[in-house]
This record gives structure tokens, C-alpha cells and sequence, in this order.
């Protein structure tokens, strides 16, 4: 398990958990369907302090802070 | 016209970005009554439709994921949705992402109000190579689901139909009932058990959704059940049921019920959704990888801003022109047949030359709408906000405080402001209200094409105007970096944001947003420009000057002597002292005043005192001409006082909006009047003075 800011372009991961986050933002997320079990494809890797990734056919782009207290299991690494 | 006829009020709700807007546009066209202003939905809409022997009154609200609202535009869907009950919901679905969309979905369900899901993009789910089985939806679930392709205004006819026949019981439309488990159920029971004991409060609000959202301790259901007689109790139980539930599934409890939800919903999917070819690739990454690109980004955002303001100027030129020669077609024709005296002066130089100096600029304005708008629905924008947020960071600001910008300078200030409603965090917020009046609103922009015409060819009117654009961002980053450094210190809240896909725009949804703004527009000339134009004329031309000052002295000086001597004239005379220090005299002061009315009467204004000063009204020459032909202005003065107008307090509709979305707080106001005058004056003077150091004028 790590955060999602290490995870690499392009892997397929699976949401575990949340980290310490705002109970707003936790809530935001949840709504996006990041519940734990849900797969999650990266699109752009944490380099330029943002992430984007796909979510449900949606593309979801974070800042790392935020990034960094979603803990994902990689499943694939498709490189 | 009909009478008699059934009124269904139904409101349009969904997730952001799923066509909404597009769909209420193609249901009510043109008889719209926008609530808010136009440009961003963070207030609802209305609109109503006439269909056999029906009239549909259809509300658009704003986007959102949930009914745990965490924004202010937010808020306004969820209460509306609750408090008003409508007899229909259409739950706007994106089909080409059916899942995350049905979530919504779920919760609307739970109201027990009667929703119909409108299945919108079903075209992009079809490039995705899937189709949905609408009426193996129907079957298994009782949930209908009308197939659409809003931005082609294809299915919209079986959207009413739909409606209309829900409405009539002719379609028996069920309440979807999650199935939460036997442990949670029981938990709910309990609650629902001792919600029916408060009679009102069961007959009021649903029971389903109050018992669920009273167990994720939903602070807005807490408030709505505090005056309930059974309020204690019902609390105890909840907290406690909320408590069990979480530790049973070691998990926090809206993770617990959106887990619940979404296992539905997959299984719902499972069923309806299939695979009939292989998807095609998609278009919205290969752009991203392009448009999102660490390098590119932020040159590729340059252009398309550049692009918008050279498609703006250009293309609208000669329809300005045009404009301009029937204002002043008109104007000496009314010279010619209205005869000379008071009346005249009214119509030709008050009426003609105030209004119509704002008229003039109609076309321009529209072009600006028009290539905006069509950034806006290709999905460019919502990029621009995620491209702009680290930049906006290093300001403490956020990348939606971008959005507040891009809606002020698309259009009015207003809703601009309005759009900061979609900050979470309240000092983000404030700091975005403090400095979005700084963008050059639609209103604004008569002065700075009037000013930019009058000063500059037309060739390097277009790099003027773009140099103008990105100072007033520059002003507006440096006064946010000051607020969050001084009085609003505090981190910036975390960004998330969806990034809907790249679509096509239809040109009548672009030519639908254009024209709305452009009616404000209009309404504006008609109603407050009127209204500050008729003073400001009168103001100009009483108490009539007589006696030695008018006499062996040229038309033209009688002229001059009359606004000098006029009201407004000596209201001129004493604010000269302090606006002479950055470059101005009486009469720019007079025009900087009547723009607290609204910014397109420091145009109209300006548009009185010189048509007055004009001898013959059939010669009368367009405004821009008589400014660059009046001694006492040139360049540098002009670019003064477009950076004075830039940066000075916003107008009185949107000072009021101001005070409503910072808390109606009073400290906020007087330091929104205190601090814009000062920064304007000061930043005026600066760039005059060091202007006049380096000779660029007197």
C-alpha cells in the first residue's frame, strides 16, 4: 500500500483507504465513487504538484496534498 | 392563448457537466427567467414550456454529485430539491458514465419524489462502443430512462412526453429502495420508527432520506428535524445507530453508504449496460496529453485568451462601425426635425449620445460572449481552471477563483462573484470577492474599446486591449498575494475537480448563452444607463449659464461655459483638486462618479458632456473622434484612466452582490470602497506621473 503520488503513469490501482483528510474533501471524493475497492487509472503522474486519473470513466485531477492521503494498492503496471 | 391549463413543475437536476443547461435550453428556449446571471448556474433557473394542454414550469439547478452539499451552489440545489418538492425531478444522466452518474440518482430516489432520468450523451456511450437497455431498466427496476442527445436536440420531444405521462400516472415510475443489509436496515427501522411518532415531521420530509442522513449526521436534515418533538430522541438513536454501524464495518459511515450504493449500482449496471463494440479511442486524452502538458499548458492558454481577444476585435470592427454610423445617423436626423431648444438638447444629447455611446459597443460585446462561450462548452475552461491553479497558489488563491474571473470578464461582475460560491473554503472565497471587480466585465469594456479606439490604430487595438486583460489579472494576483499575506491569512483549500470530456459545441447553445448575456446587456442601456443618462443631462444643462459669461464669446465656448457652470459641472469642479494628481479634470471626474451607476455610463456620460459641447448635433462626430480631438486628453492619460477605471469600486449592483456573498458583513464593504480607491488612485498616479517623467505626456 502507498499514496497515490507514487504511484506511476499509467498503472492501474485499487483505492484502500483515506489518510488524513478533511472530512469535506473525504466526502467530495466519496461522492466521485472513490470507495475502497474501486480501481483507479493514472493519467499524469504527481510531477507538476497535481495528479489526474480516471475514476468511474471520469477524469478527476487533485493537488499531491490531497493526492498524497489516498492510499492505493497497485494491481497492473501496464509499462 | 390557453387557459385552463395543468401546471407540472419539475426541476433539472444532476451531476455538474452532464447537459443540463443544454436540455433546459432546448425545453424552454428563449422563455427562460434567469434568476441569477447568466454564465455560470450557481443559482437556479426558470423557464416554462406550453405542450398540448400542459405548461411545464422547469427549474435548472446548480450541478452536484450528492445531496451532502459542500458548496454554496450546492446548497441552493439540495434545499431546493428538499424544500420546494417539485412533482418531478428529471435526474440528468451522463450515459457515457452511467455509474458515477446514478449515484445521484439513488439519493433522489429516496426523496419519494417521482424521477425520470434523462440519458443524455448516449452518443458518446456509443463511441465508447456500449449501449443501455432502457427498458430492461424499466422492467427490472421501474426506473425510466428517456434516451437524449441534449446538445443536438435530439430526444427532448419524448422528455416532455415522458414527463407528462409520469405526471398523469400513465407510467408507473418506483422508488428505488437500496438495499442497505440487514444490519443497517434494522438501524433505519429504528430511526423511521420515531420519525412516524412526529406525525408533521414524516408528513413533511421523507422518511427514507431523513433516517439515512440522520445516521451520517447530515447537519442540514439535523436542523430540519430541531424543532420535531421527538428531536432528542431521534438524535440519541441516530448518533448511536451511526456509531454501531461504523465500527461493525470499521469504516466511516458515509464510506459505509456510498459502498452500499455503489454495490447497487454496479449491479444495476451489470445488467443494463453492454458491450456491443469495440471502443473507440478517446478523443479527450489524446488532447489532454497535448492541452495538460507540463510545458504547453500554460502557452497553449496564452493563445486561446489572445485568440479569443483577436477573434473579439477583429471580427466585430466593422459591425461597430456600423453601429456608429446609425447612432449617428440618427442623431442628425433628430437634430433635423426636432427643433432647436431644451427638447433637442434632450433627445440629441442626452438620450442619442449617452445611450447610444453604449449601443455602439452592443456588436463587440456580443463576438466576446459568443468566443467564450464556445471555450466554455467545448470543456477548454474547465481545463484553464486546472491549469491555472498552481499559478493561482502562489497568489493564495484557488484555481476556481480563476473561474470567478473568467465569468466576470465573461459578461458582469456579478456573477463572478456568484461563481465564488464554488470555493469551499470561506478566506479563499473572501479573497476571490475582494479581487474579481478588478476584471474588465462586459460593462467595462465600452471604456476600454472607446478609449483604445480613440487613443490607438485600429491595428494595435487588439495587443492594447489583450495587454489590458492580462494587467487586470496581474492587479487582481497581486491584491489577492496581499490579502492572503495580510488580513485573510490561511492555506489554501485542496483542489479536486472533475474534467468533463471534449465535446463538439452546437452553435445554438453558444448563440443561446450569447444572447442572454447580450440581453443584459441591452436591458442595462434600457433601464440604469437611461436612467444615469437623463441625470447626468439634466445635471449638464442646469442652471442654464447666462449673464457676461455667454456673451461675445463663439457657440462652441458658450458651450463649454454651460458645463462648466452646470451642476455636475461644479461637482466636477470640486473633485478636481484630487483626480488632477493622476491626469484628470472635472469631466473625467463626473463620468468616474456616474460609473458607480454602472460602468457603461462613464461611456454614456462622457458621451453627454461632449455631445453637448458639439455646436452642430446634425454634424455630430462619434465619440472616440471627440476624445482624440479635446486637448486635455491624450495616451497616457487615457491609459491612466483605463487602469483608474480597472481597478476602482465595481458598481452598485455588484458592490450589493458583494455584500450578500462575504456575509452581508459591513467591514467587508467599507474595505471593498476603502480599499479600491486607494489602490486606484494610487496605481493612477504612479503610472501618470512616471508617464509624464518619461515623457510620454502632459
Amino acid at each position: 500500500m502507498s499514496p497515490l503520488t507514487k504511484a506511476k503513469k499509467d498503472t492501474i490501482l485499487v483505492f484502500s483507504a483515506f489518510g488524513n483528510i478533511v472530512e469535506s474533501e473525504k466526502q467530495k471524493l466519496t461522492d466521485l465513487g472513490l470507495i475502497p475497492g474501486e480501481s483507479i487509472q493514472l493519467i499524469n503522474e504527481a510531477k507538476n504538484g497535481y495528479i489526474t486519473f480516471i475514476l468511474k470513466g471520469s477524469r478527476i485531477a487533485l493537488d499531491c496534498h490531497i493526492a498524497g492521503e489516498i492510499i492505493v494498492n497497485e494491481v497492473i503496471n501496464e509499462n | 392563448m390557453k387557459t385552463n391549463l395543468k401546471e407540472i413543475n419539475i426541476c433539472l437536476a444532476g451531476n455538474p457537466n452532464c447537459g443540463k443547461s443544454s436540455l433546459f435550453n432546448n425545453l424552454t428556449g428563449l422563455r427562460q427567467h434567469v434568476g441569477n446571471y447568466p454564465g455560470v448556474t450557481v443559482e437556479k433557473k426558470e423557464g416554462s414550456l406550453v405542450n398540448g394542454n400542459y405548461k411545464i414550469n422547469v427549474v435548472d439547478l446548480p450541478g452536484i454529485y450528492s445531496l451532502s452539499a459542500s458548496s454554496e451552489d450546492e446548497v441552493v440545489a439540495r434545499n431546493f430539491i428538499i424544500e420546494q418538492k417539485p412533482d418531478l425531478i428529471i435526474d440528468v444522466v451522463d450515459a457515457s458514465n452511467f455509474e458515477r452518474n446514478l449515484y445521484l440518482y439513488t439519493q433522489l430516489s429516496e426523496l419519494g419524489v417521482k424521477v425520470i432520468i434523462a440519458l443524455n450523451m448516449i452518443d458518446v456511450l456509443k463511441n465508447k462502443g456500449q449501449e443501455i437497455d432502457c427498458e430492461l431498466l424499466m422492467k427490472s427496476y421501474g426506473i425510466l430512462a428517456v434516451p437524449l442527445i441534449a446538445n443536438k436536440n435530439k430526444g427532448t420531444e419524448d422528455i416532455v412526453k415522458a414527463v407528462i405521462d409520469v405526471y398523469e400516472n400513465k407510467i408507473d415510475v418506483k422508488t428505488t429502495r437500496i438495499d442497505y443489509g440487514d444490519f443497517i436496515s434494522e438501524h433505519l427501522q429504528k430511526i423511521e420508527s420515531i420519525i412516524y411518532d412526529d406525525v408533521l415531521l414524516a408528513a413533511k420530509y421523507s422518511v427514507r432520506y431523513l433516517s439515512v442522513n440522520l445516521i451520517k449526521k447530515d447537519k442540514f436534515v439535523l436542523e430540519k428535524i430541531g424543532k420535531s418533538s421527538v428531536y432528542q430522541e431521534l438524535k440519541k438513536q441516530a448518533f448511536e445507530s451511526g456509531d454501531n454501524i461504523s465500527d461493525k464495518f470499521s469504516d466511516s459511515i458515509d464510506s459505509v453508504f456510498a459502498d452500499k450504493i455503489y454495490t447497487w449500482i454496479h449491479s444495476v449496471a451489470a445488467v443494463v449496460v453492454r458491450t456491443v463494440s469495440k471502443s473507440k479511442y478517446d478523443v479527450s486524452d489524446v488532447i489532454d496529453r497535448i492541452v495538460l502538458n507540463r510545458i504547453f499548458a500554460l502557452p497553449i492558454f496564452g493563445l486561446v485568451m489572445y485568440a479569443i481577444f483577436k477573434f473579439t476585435f477583429t471580427v466585430s470592427a466593422p459591425f461597430v462601425g456600423w453601429f456608429e454610423s446609425g447612432i449617428e445617423f440618427l442623431s442628425g436626423y433628430a437634430g433635423e426635425i426636432i427643433p432647436e431648444g431644451v427638447f433637442q438638447s434632450f433627445i440629441v444629447d442626452g438620450i442619442i449620445g449617452g445611450v447610444g455611446g453604449v449601443l455602439g459597443f452592443f456588436p463587440l460585446i456580443l463576438f466576446m460572449f459568443f468566443a467564450i462561450a464556445f471555450f466554455e462548452d467545448t470543456g477548454y475552461m474547465a481545463r484553464a481552471v486546472f491549469i491555472m491553479d498552481k499559478f493561482m497558489r502562489k497568489f493564495g488563491l484557488h484555481g476556481k477563483s480563476f473561474a470567478s474571473m473568467i465569468v466576470a470578464t465573461n459578461g458582469c461582475a456579478v456573477p463572478g462573484l456568484m461563481a465564488a460560491r464554488t470555493i469551499e473554503s470561506e478566506k479563499d472565497r473572501l479573497i476571490t470577492l475582494m479581487v474579481t471587480p478588478f476584471m474588465i466585465c462586459g460593462a467595462k469594456l465600452p471604456i476600454f474599446a472607446l478609449f483604445i479606439g480613440a487613443f490607438f490604430s485600429a491595428k494595435d487595438g487588439a495587443n492594447v486591449m489583450f495587454i489590458m486583460y492580462v494587467l487586470s489579472v496581474v492587479l487582481a494576483l497581486g491584491a489577492a498575494w496581499i490579502l492572503k499575506k495580510t488580513i485573510l491569512k490561511g492555506k489554501p483549500a485542496y483542489f479536486i475537480m472533475e474534467l468533463p470530456p471534449y465535446r463538439m459545441p452546437s452553435l445554438k447553445g453558444i448563440l443561446l448563452k450569447m444572447w442572454e448575456r447580450g440581453v443584459l446587456y441591452l436591458k442595462k442601456a434600457g433601464t440604469v444607463i437611461l436612467l444615469m443618462t437623463i441625470v447626468i443631462w439634466a445635471g449638464l444643462s442646469f442652471p442654464k449659464a447666462g449673464g457676461k459669461a455667454v456673451e461675445n464669446i463663439s457657440e462652441e465656448q458658450a458651450a463649454s461655459v454651460q458645463v462648466e457652470q452646470s451642476y455636475i459641472g461644479k461637482l466636477g469642479n470640486f473633485i478636481e483638486p484630487v483626480i488632477r494628481p493622476i491626469g484628470f479634470d472635472g469631466k473625467a471626474g463626473i463620468a468616474l462618479i456616474s460609473g458607480l451607476a454602472a460602468k457603461e455610463v462613464v461611456v454614456s456620460t462622457l458621451g453627454t458632456i461632449y455631445s453637448l459641447g458639439e455646436i452642430d448635433p446634425e454634424d455630430a462626430s462619434p465619440l472616440a473622434e471627440r476624445l482624440k480631438n479635446d486637448p486635455d486628453w491624450n495616451k497616457l492619460k487615457a491609459v491612466t484612466f483605463l487602469i483608474f477605471c480597472l481597478i476602482y469600486l465595481p458598481c452598485v449592483v455588484a458592490v450589493a452582490v458583494f455584500f450578500r456573498e462575504s456575509g452581508s458583513k459591513i467591514k467587508w464593504l467599507v474595505f471593498l470602497a476603502f480599499w479600491t480607491t486607494v489602490a486606484a488612485w494610487l496605481t493612477s498616479f504612479v503610472v501618470y506621473q512616471a508617464g509624464r517623467l518619461l515623457g510620454f505626456g502632459g
